[in-house]
């Protein structure tokens, strides 16, 4: 017993000596950097001090946006970059805690569908681009700022990257049910023409016409012209005919097992049913077309269309944007624009991100992403460059978060066969303008 | 002749009994292998996962023997993030922390199980008090505090409160066991001269042998897997936990690399697993040790 | 006589205090301030940062007015109320199988039921979900071999929440492993002397085992019933809430307003109602523990 005692205390001394020491390496560590980077004597900025940035995401992703602060470094070498780099998905209770505490980053990470936008957080980038001669409607690719100016025309955010999607299709399967492959010109009633019939089977057997993703949701408003919400997120639209007419698409495509109901999807990774040819179809975004295409390696053949079009002729797709903001209470304003400057317009920077997305600045989307192909595909990235222009922004999310949950809701009752989508829209629409007045009061 | 008979009755009885036992025996084993493949189900899957290519993992219906077996899960995987240190970081806050615990709760438990005061009944209500309010309400004020202390971005908020009592589970589970040891114990060693810190020592303490395993080992899982508490305290990822660092195989978008996730998380539990096929026997041995019972 | 006695009292208590100061401390560093901070934050409109005015009792009264709240509610009593006497009573038998003699490979049974507690997290969610999956599921699959139709585990409003039920019931381990630390302190004659007056097996657990565990079973059965109200991880992994918000629980709701929709004041509000719930129904199990635990 005693020598068990004396060698816990035995551990319990190293333990503590190298916490310690741990915390010293890091502070000498970040010394040496600095050291290091001031023998860079170019110092064309005056800019100096320290700023924290913090981001999240996973896989090549993360690579990019660590690679792009090192990027910084070397243009800003007086400037000591804290980095705090957490996993997707886990963000929500660190930040809002950092930002009670009034330690939050400089430089925060912001897509438009997140909640940090339209709060009071952050600081207006629109005088730094005046000061700066920058005019975004130049610089950046088409369609990728939209998300970051607010109506009343302030700027809380510069972007990064963005995505879309394609409708990927397994050729196997088409090819089998004798249905053409599907090209650009098709609209939503040809997609769930042919989703009806590529079904096919029953019960463990069943094939679908497509998978159910998460984005299926978001995409639903627009099938027929139709909108979520307006513009300015004051007024809800999803009792509008055209809204309504697509909801009841994906009630009739659920009805007809073209799409799987919850029970056979939610419980499966998404992508699982297409990988092992349970459905036709995929609504597959950039940012996961490498990895699936990975896991689909030579099982079958497939290809890729943009998704179907509107009525009115319009490619409906989605986008989903990333960027940067500054936090209001910065101490050091002017490192973290010269940051968040360098990660949205810098060449180098957007070059790197081109694996991972559509870059921003549009002299690096044209080029470098236009030039390459999807990882273990012969898909070209170009195609997801096309979709950019009509895209809408990824709807709902954000400062609208209530709202988002009811209308989740709504779409469930409709998923679950627990309503029609007409009983659905006028028991939860009204809701829907509740929360969003709630918003704007 | 009628003795015989007797002997004969008492045989066979003898011979009941004894199949009567092996019957028992048997249905012990059936019942164990039954729950135990039951409850291990997820870490054979576990494994399965991990041995699988990208293409195989996605199969409907699952495969629980993958056709091909690679090992590149587990090298590529522990290269994906920087694991070496998330394992060392990890290390030392759960040995530190369930250091603290089993300690400082085995005190605390003592004061609440022995001795009384005006305000013990009270007192203890707050302990259990503790835990009924939801964590989620206390994330933020207990942030502020300490950011306002700058132990924000070190380990010491994951290890520095255990040893203030180790939390109410584990005091309230220690004063239980505390409770069911004979008073006539205290008592006795109190006429030998004992003072209450020399009961506590050599005669509580061996004799709750069980429960401070049990309060050990439960520790050293929850430390070992725990996320938010890291998650919330913790910046650089010089400082990141194992729990943190398996996150990291999920991106933004809700795809992951299920099957590296399932090698690096299979590798991080095996240290818990020999750990505890360790340390089960000693929930045995306390009664022997103990030598109170006799 | 009766000032010795007082002085003794007094020696008592001021030993109490000293064995309890670890806790008192950290109490006052750790806890008092985070506590009295969600308590202040019950009468204000707070949003995600803490941050609100002074609006006196309106979160309550907006409370008791909200339906989701009382869906919720009902949700979270409808779980517990089944799942706290299924996981005592499954591990009170898990934990007598694995307290038995003569088992060759106990250790490795006993670890088995301490697997599920350490391999938590990410890993296991993918698993559950496909163990319920209605076409290609585990369970339906395994049901099946007993002819029972496949069950639309977590689509049907009428079945998620026993499908959380059954998978929070296979993370009992740690039940499983205080159960069993508890029947260690069965004393050993006690079984002898039975069976020399002839008692079997189910008498001994009976009159013997179930009494001399009652100290475990009455912390097992208090933890159960308050991390039972604060069901969240199952529901938030397996079915989001849902469908149609069949599983839904306070906790989802509590962690919903403060992070999700940043009201924090009112978040803050339905905690310390589930607070007082908790509390209430732990002090009345408290009370019945008088005439069912049995301490030495």
């Amino acid at each position: 017993m005693r020598k068990l005692t004396t060698l816990f205390v035995a551990i319990m001394m190293i333990l503590l000596f190298t916490v310690a020491c741990s915390s010293d390496d890091g502070n000498n560590n970040n010394a040496s950097s600095s050291d290091n980077t001031d023998a860079n004597t170019e110092n064309t900025e005056t800019i100096s001090g320290e700023i924290t940035i913090m981001g999240w995401g996973g896989g090549n992703e993360l690579q990019a946006r660590k690679d792009a602060t090192d990027v910084f470094r070397e243009l800003y070498p007086d400037v000591k970059v804290n980095e705090i780099w957490l996993p997707a998905d886990s963000v929500d209770q660190k930040l809002d805690a950092a930002l009670a505490a009034g330690d939050a980053a400089d430089v925060i990470m912001m897509s438009p569908d997140w909640k940090g936008l339209r709060s009071q957080w952050l600081e207006d980038l629109t005088p730094y681009l005046e000061r700066d001669n920058i005019d975004p409607e130049e610089v950046f690719t088409p369609g990728a700022d939209e998300g970051y100016v607010t109506p009343d025309g302030v700027r809380e955010g510069l972007p990064t990257t963005q995505s879309t999607f394609m409708i990927a299709y397994n050729k196997n399967i088409f090819d089998d049910a004798g249905v053409p492959y599907p090209t650009e010109d098709w609209t939503w009633d040809d997609f769930a023409e042919i989703a009806k019939q590529l079904s096919s089977g029953s019960g463990a057997d069943r094939t679908y016409g497509m998978v159910r993703h998460w984005i299926q949701n978001r995409f639903a408003p627009f099938f027929y012209g139709g909108k979520p919400y307006n513009e300015d997120w004051t007024q809800q639209h999803i009792d509008d005919p055209e809204t309504i007419k697509a909801l009841e698409l994906i009630e009739d495509l659920i009805k007809a097992e073209a799409l799987p109901d919850d029970a056979a999807s939610e419980s499966m990774p998404m992508d699982a049913m297409f990988v092992s040819q349970k459905a036709a179809m995929y609504p597959l975004g950039l940012f996961e077309a490498a990895d699936l295409a990975e896991k689909i390696g030579d099982n079958f053949e497939w290809g890729v269309v943009l998704p179907p079009k509107d009525p009115n002729g319009k490619n409906v797709n989605i986008k989903f944007q990333t960027g940067f903001a500054m936090n209001k209470d910065s101490e050091n304003k002017e490192a973290a624009w010269a940051y968040i400057k360098t990660v949205s317009m810098n060449k180098e920077v957007n070059d790197l991100y081109a694996k991972v997305g559509i870059p921003a600045l549009k002299e690096s989307a044209d080029t470098t992403f236009a030039e390459m192909t999807i990882p273990n595909t012969d898909i070209k990235q170009v195609e997801y460059l096309r979709g950019l222009e009509d895209a809408e922004m990824a709807p709902w999310g954000g400062a609208i978060n209530k709202a988002t949950d009811i209308f989740e809701q709504l779409m469930e009752e409709i998923t679950t066969q627990k309503s029609t989508a007409k009983e659905a829209v006028e028991k939860y629409a009204p809701l829907i303008q509740e929360a969003l007045d709630e918003v704007h009061q | 002749m009628k003795e015989h008979v007797e002997i004969q009755k008492q045989t066979t009885k003898f011979r009941n009994k004894k199949t009567s036992e092996t019957i028992n025996q048997i249905i012990n084993y059936v019942l164990l292998t039954v729950l135990a493949l039951a409850f291990a189900f997820p870490f054979l899957w576990m494994i399965a996962t991990a041995l699988k290519t990208p293409s195989e993992v996605y199969t409907i219906p699952p495969k629980l023997i993958p056709s091909t077996i690679t090992w590149d899960n587990f090298t590529e995987g522990w290269q994906y993030a920087d694991f070496t240190r998330y394992t060392w970081n990890t290390l030392v806050v759960t040995t530190l922390a369930v250091l603290g615990t089993v300690f400082s709760a085995a005190i605390v438990a003592y004061g609440f199980a022995r001795f009384n005061s005006r305000l013990s009944g009270f007192l203890f209500a707050i302990v259990l008090g503790t835990m009924m309010l939801p964590n989620q309400i206390l994330l933020i004020p207990t942030y502020i505090l300490f950011s306002k202390i700058g132990w924000i971005d070190t380990l010491k908020p994951l290890i520095v409160p255990s040893f203030f009592g180790g939390g109410a589970f584990n005091i309230f589970l220690l004063r239980q066991f505390f409770k069911t040891i004979p008073k006539e114990l205290d008592q006795a060693a109190i006429i030998d001269g004992a003072n209450s810190f020399q009961i506590f020592y050599k005669i509580m303490l061996p004799a709750v042998r069980p429960a401070m395993i049990t309060v050990a080992v439960l520790s050293i899982a929850f430390h070992w897997n725990d996320f938010l508490n890291p998650l919330i305290y913790l910046n650089s990822d010089h400082n990141f936990t194992l729990a943190i660092g398996l996150q990291f195989f999920q991106n933004s978008y809700g795809s992951s690399q299920i099957q590296m996730l399932m090698a690096v998380a299979l590798i991080t539990v095996i240290p818990l697993l020999i750990l505890f096929l360790i340390g089960q026997r000693y929930f045995v041995q306390g009664i022997t040790m103990s030598g109170i019972k006799g | 006589m009766k000032k010795k006695y007082s002085s003794m009292e007094k020696r008592e208590a001021r030993q109490f205090y000293m064995y309890i100061s670890p806790w008192i401390l950290g109490f006052f560093i750790f806890t008092l301030y985070p506590v009295v901070y969600s308590a202040i934050l019950v009468f204000t409109d707070a949003d995600r940062t803490g941050v609100g005015d002074f609006i006196g009792l309106q979160n309550i009264i907006n409370i008791f007015q909200d339906p989701l709240f009382r869906k919720a509610m009902l949700n979270t009593f409808y779980f517990v109320a089944v799942s706290v006497p299924l996981s005592l009573l499954l591990s009170v038998l898990i934990a007598a199988l694995l307290n038995k003699k003569n088992i060759k490979g106990m250790a490795i049974f006993r670890t088995a039921f301490y697997v599920p507690f350490i391999t938590a997290g990410v890993a296991v969610t993918l698993l559950w979900g496909w163990i319920f999956n209605t076409h290609y599921g585990l369970l339906n699959y395994a049901l099946g071999l007993f002819g029972v139709d496949p069950i639309n585990w977590l689509s049907s409003e009428t079945w998620a929440m026993p499908a959380i039920i059954i998978m929070m019931s296979w993370s009992i381990g740690n039940t499983i492993i205080i159960t069993l630390a508890g029947l260690q302190d069965v004393p050993e004659q006690l079984y002898e002397s039975a069976e020399i007056d002839g008692a079997n097996g189910f008498v001994k657990f009976t009159r013997i085992t179930l009494p001399m565990i009652t100290p475990t079973l009455f912390f097992n059965l208090v933890i159960g019933v308050i991390n039972g109200f604060q069901i969240f991880t199952q529901p938030y992994v397996l079915t989001e809430g849902g469908p149609n918000r069949a599983t839904y629980t306070i906790m989802m709701y509590i962690y919903d307003s403060a992070f999700k929709f940043g009201e924090m004041g009112y978040a803050s509000t339905m905690a310390w109602i589930l607070f007082a719930i908790i509390m209430i129904l732990t002090l009345i199990v408290n009370y019945t523990s008088k005439h069912w635990v049995y301490y030495e």
